[in-house]
């Protein structure tokens, strides 16, 4: 029979099983006598079970936790670069009386919410932030942001953590207390989340995403704003003490003083006054703590030393306790003199721990305590694995190496020593193996034996995770490598 | 209103926890077809990066079209972008780098089994490097994330037809380039060897 082009599609739907019973006896019958459709056949089946393979690869978790933490990272560069954009020089007056405000909006985001509210004070410090944007932020005397009640511990933070893009969260014993500007605050109930989405000079938008949040907020001006969205609902203020409280899709808003407006979509659906309440349902446990007042928010002075940490480049947040607080800025906080346990994330969302001692005349934590503490962590995850134990192991995988070197062999012919490095986890599978020569090698034999590494098994290292280096001698003429 | 819609709706205006159940819901999806791009080790971040443009984008996603083609047309066009980026950027890739951990996975299989099939799947990924841009996507996501034609077509804006043909082509090409990959060779010898307990 005369060769021909194999039909593909046909011999896919015979592997695929989708043919008919006649179908399928009439392709097997030319199948018998066409060696090319024959080939052709086994490329297909191939491709079949290698794609299969491919399909299930095991895929990387991608975390929430990590995703939040990038997204708020997102937020607060957004807003900065928001901020940070000088107006455009040599338009009309119109634009130049729109861009005061802006600029004032930018100085108060950089420098801390300090309740300005005198216009001639916002434009100096718009001046101020436009020539010192690279600098790193001080933190203004007396600019509270936020106390927070931590067990025993009281934290008292000032500077700029409380700002847009910023996520706050409390745990089951703890709550926030936050100060927005002179008169305005809010108490995080605990077990309780909150995005800080606006938060200028005429504007707070908080998003309560679980929990209870409680407000005071000052008599504002006809301009300003200030809204807790939850669940699709916004409860708007103006000058009162109110409470929000989410769980899941459940809202609940109860007014303590002044007027609350209830919006949805858009739409005012509701006007709460002092004693009255706003309920989707009332779900188990959400009207607790309804009326919190903010601990200190006339009063900044403290007598505890001030513990400095300033932005670092290992670390892009804080954890003070369940407290998160973004490292874009220098934070000072007040906490009591001695030994303090503190947190911080790194540029991947990693989380490490360190001791600091805090001196009775304040702390400053240098960038020397973050590079030390990484060192100690490396240090301590290295454990022990006696070579009798890893022996055995390389020997049972001879076969195996064997195998990629002489298929390695087909493609060139390669001799000399070889660096096999391994680095075992905690429970003694292969976390990590990367083949290293003298010369260039075969792409094909530097994988096919990487792979094989990547497959064994040891007894779990005692003490965490070690790494080793396995020399390899290959030799064409020598049945082993 | 689809369950999406409804969530769509409330992340548009700043609902941390509804986004969070869009993240939760299609995460996997995201990072697999991410994963058919990208190698990986920078899968994490590229997906990362597909939700943050996710986030950013909301506003602007009109609901004409179901939300699952919305993510997955911006999930190609994020990879896309990345893949195009790191062609033009020269790099030392150390063999074995871009495994790390996968065998960490709990399994019942032995890691041997395991180690094998990863080979295969790997092996699979490099002959979809050889691949047009083109075919590669209308590939991968006909022949492994099991899109239909007619959604691809709206997916990347292009004729039903053309996409049934750059399938047809792209596998044309990769049946002739199982032959030259030796990663792949045996399998038949594999299938009898190996896949014993």
């Amino acid at each position: 029979m005369t060769p021909h082009a194999p039909k593909l599609f046909a011999l896919e739907a015979l592997v695929a099983d989708q043919l008919s019973g006649p179908g399928r006896a009439r392709i097997e019958r030319h199948l018998s006598r066409c060696e090319a459709c024959r080939a052709a056949l086994g490329a297909v089946r191939e491709y079949a079970r290698v794609r299969d393979s491919a399909r299930e690869l095991p895929m990387p978790e991608l975390a929430w936790e990590q995703m939040e933490r990038a997204l708020d990272r997102d937020l607060l560069n957004v807003a900065e670069r928001k901020h940070a954009s000088p107006p455009h020089a040599g338009r009309n007056g119109k634009l130049l009386a729109l861009a005061l405000p802006i600029l004032a909006i930018a100085a108060t985001v950089v420098i801390g919410w300090v309740g300005i509210s005198g216009q001639r004070e916002a434009a100096q410090l718009a001046a101020r932030t436009q020539t010192k944007q690279a600098q790193p932020v001080t933190p203004v005397e007396g600019a509270a942001t936020g106390w927070v009640t931590l067990g025993r511990l009281e934290t008292h933070a000032s500077g700029s953590p409380v700002i847009e893009g910023a996520t706050l969260r409390t745990g089951r014993d703890e709550e926030l207390h936050v100060h927005l500007g002179t008169g305005t605050g809010i108490v995080l109930a605990p077990d309780s989340e909150l995005l800080i989405v606006r938060l200028t000079e005429h504007t707070v938008r908080l998003s309560l995403v679980r929990g209870g949040v409680s407000s005071t907020v000052r008599k504002l001006a006809a301009a300003d704003s200030y809204v807790i969205e939850a669940a699709g609902y916004s409860a708007e203020v103006r000058g009162t003490r109110f409470f929000v409280g989410r769980a899941a899709d459940d809202v609940h808003v109860a007014v303590h003083e002044g007027k609350v407006a209830i919006l949805r979509q858009g739409k005012q659906i509701d006007l709460l006054t002092a004693g009255k309440s706003f309920s989707t349902t009332v779900p188990v446990g959400l009207k607790t703590s309804v009326d919190r007042l903010v601990l200190g928010l006339d009063d900044a002075s403290h007598s505890w030393p001030t513990l400095t940490l300033p932005p670092l480049p290992q670390v892009s947040a804080w954890q003070v306790g369940d407290a998160r607080l973004l490292a874009q800025a220098e934070l000072s906080m007040r906490v009591p003199a001695g030994d303090l346990t503190l947190s911080f994330e790194d540029a991947r969302g990693r989380l490490h721990a360190f001791q600091v001692t805090v001196a009775a005349e304040g702390s400053r934590i240098e960038e020397a305590t973050i590079r030390a503490a990484l060192q100690a962590e490396a240090d301590a995850r290295t454990g022990t694995l006696a070579p009798e134990l890893i022996k055995p192991v390389i020997q049972g995988a001879l076969p195996g190496l064997r195998r990629c070197y002489e298929r390695g062999l087909r493609r060139a012919r390669v001799e000399g020593r070889l660096t096999l490095a391994v680095r075992v986890a905690a429970d003694g599978h292969v976390a990590r193996a990367q083949l290293r020569g003298e010369s260039a090698l075969p792409v094909e034999l530097t994988e096919c034996i990487a792979n094989q590494a990547r497959g064994w098994v040891f007894p779990a290292p005692d003490g965490g995770p070690v790494a080793f280096e396995i020399p390899l001698n290959l030799k064409a003429a020598s049945s082993s490598p | 209103m689809s369950e999406d819609d409804l969530l769509v709706e409330r992340a548009k205006t700043g609902d941390r926890a509804a986004f969070r159940a869009l993240f939760l819901a299609h995460r996997q999806q995201v990072v697999r077809l991410v994963h058919r791009f990208v190698p990986a080790e920078e899968v994490e971040d590229v997906a990362q990066d597909v939700f943050l443009h996710v986030h950013r984008s909301l506003a602007s996603f009109r609901g004409e079209s179901r939300f699952t083609t919305w993510l997955y047309r911006l999930t190609l066009n994020v990879a896309r972008m990345h893949v195009r980026k790191q062609k033009s950027r020269p790099k030392l890739r150390l063999a074995g780098d871009d495994e790390q951990g996968l065998l960490e996975q709990p399994s019942h299989e032995t890691p041997a089994n395991l180690a094998d099939r990863n080979e295969r799947g790997r092996a699979f990924y490099r002959l979809l490097d050889r691949l047009s841009e083109k075919k590669r996507e209308a590939l991968v996501l006909h022949d492994l994330e099991g899109v239909a034609a007619e959604e691809i077509a709206k997916l990347l804006d292009i004729p039903v037809m053309t996409v049934r043909t750059r399938v047809f082509y792209a596998r044309k090409e990769l049946y002739a380039a199982l032959t030259d990959e030796p990663s792949l060779a045996g399998f038949a010898a594999w299938l009898t060897t190996k896949e014993e307990p």
